[in-house]
């Protein structure tokens, strides 16, 4: 035994919780009674509440380099989340593009886009105001397309077999169309002119996809493309471009 | 990663009292809670590593409490450990003698609903002497205590951990180290006074 009072021992064994019931009730009526024991105690009993501060800060302490770590390593993982945020908007967004396009898609259609971009023709000389106008363009602006077809068939005119040719796209004779537009570009060729020429070029456009020609129609709009001086240079637009390469895909 | 239990207040409560389960509600508190402590401390003048030691300490005042049956649930844990963090915060940037208190977010949001903690947080500074003191015992007679009074295990199970020949000369050394600390505390007037309240607080 090492040099501990008999009061000693009994003090920590009285901390330590190790005494029997008579032990203790014995002990706790010194206690009462003696200032000094008191006091030891007291301190004794600030050493283990020390001990148990000590313990438990370096219980928390141990845990907070764990947790710490943790979360070190959560923070890429958390990265790899926010990415996939980004990936899950950036994929929405796409979709609803692609849905967007998708409905575009399946409404397109060869009538839809010719209607879209057909221009009513007027002629010029009913356009001023004047009322000489020839006896074609007078059946034409009264809707008289047979008529029309009929005086542009015994005419070399360019102007009366132009009107005849929208008259034919107004009776959805697309293939007679076609043939009387092709027809003004040769005469204009043939004469070196260029009366209604691009009128004609551009008509030709829409009666190609009219007729679901649609590789003639993009060959013919590529080559006003490349020509700004051409008069329907600003009709012939990108997304008449899209539609018509649409239409051939489907 | 660990995973850790999703814990009710009361379960919490429940696993701090008994100190069974006391590593998993901790980590449980971390998880919970860290983000948001630490975020006020770095944002009212703090660093990270201020934010840290203030969470730290805060943990360890708040089982302390809950050991000492001295949380009675008056409000949630969130909003305890919340008071608690901004006290021990406010505390420290005093102590530190900062001119630009009065820029302290929430201080001025400070309002009558705000728990007043003040008188729950112990001294921080006797609690570093203290880890300091016991530093100070060399690490046989720290094992020993630190087994003993905060671990709880036997002296059989001291026993096995250390190179000792039987139970009873564990238990001597025992002695012989509770003394010493005890010793050293009574040479620390202010210390011993703090610690004093500390138990009686």
């Amino acid at each position: 035994m090492d040099n501990f009072t008999q009061q000693e021992e009994m003090l920590i064994k009285y901390i330590d919780g190790l005494m029997n019931p008579e032990e203790k009730s014995e002990f706790e009526k010194n206690l009462t009674v003696d200032a000094i024991l008191r006091d030891e105690l007291e301190n004794l009993l600030i050493a283990k509440s020390a001990i148990n501060t000590y313990g438990l800060k370096e219980t928390v302490a141990s845990i907070h380099t764990k947790m710490m770590n943790e979360f070190k390593e959560e923070a890429p993982v958390r990265n790899i989340y926010n990415l996939r945020k980004v990936v899950a908007v950036a994929a929405s967004i796409i979709f609803i593009f692609l849905a967007v396009q998708g409905w575009i898609f399946y409404n397109l259609s060869a009538g839809k886009v010719f209607t879209a971009n057909y221009i009513q023709f007027v002629p010029d000389d009913f356009r001023d105001g004047s009322t000489n106008i020839t006896a074609s363009q007078k059946a034409y602006l009264e809707n008289d397309y047979k008529k029309v077809i009929q005086l542009a068939a015994a005419s070399d005119s360019i102007n009366d077999n132009f009107l005849a040719a929208h008259a034919q796209l107004a009776l959805n004779n697309t293939d007679a169309a076609i043939n009387g537009f092709k027809k003004v570009i040769a005469a204009n060729s043939n004469a070196i002119t260029s009366e209604l020429n691009d009128a004609a070029e551009y008509n030709l456009i829409l009666s190609f996809i009219k007729n679901k020609d649609y590789d003639l129609a993009l060959n013919l709009m590529k080559k006003i493309k490349d020509n700004p001086a051409h008069l329907y240079y600003k009709n012939v637009k990108n997304k008449l471009i899209r539609q018509v390469k649409m239409l051939k895909w489907r | 990663m660990e995973v850790i239990k999703n814990l009710s207040d009361a379960e919490l409560i429940g696993s701090l009292k008994q100190g069974r389960g006391l590593d998993a509600a901790v980590k449980f508190i971390y998880r919970e809670h860290f983000e948001s402590l630490s975020w006020f401390v770095m944002h009212n003048n703090g660093n990270k590593q201020d934010a840290e030691d203030i969470f730290q300490e805060v943990v360890v005042s708040f089982i302390e409490l809950v050991q000492k049956d001295k949380f009675r649930g008056e409000a949630s844990v969130k909003t305890f450990l919340f008071a608690m963090n901004r006290h021990t915060w406010l505390n420290e940037l005093k102590k530190r003698g900062r001119s630009d208190l009065r820029e302290l977010k929430y201080e001025t949001a400070k309002d009558k609903t705000e728990m007043d903690v003040s008188h729950f947080i112990a001294g921080r500074e006797a609690k570093d002497e203290v880890m300091k003191l016991v530093e100070q015992l060399g690490e046989t007679c720290k094992r020993i205590l630190v087994m003993f009074y905060y671990e709880n295990l036997s002296m059989k199970e001291i026993l096995n951990g250390l190179e000792y020949v039987n139970e009873q000369v564990v238990r001597n050394k025992k002695h012989k180290c509770l003394k010493k600390l005890e010793q050293m505390i009574l040479n620390n007037p202010s210390l011993k006074q703090n610690l004093k309240n500390l138990i009686h607080g």
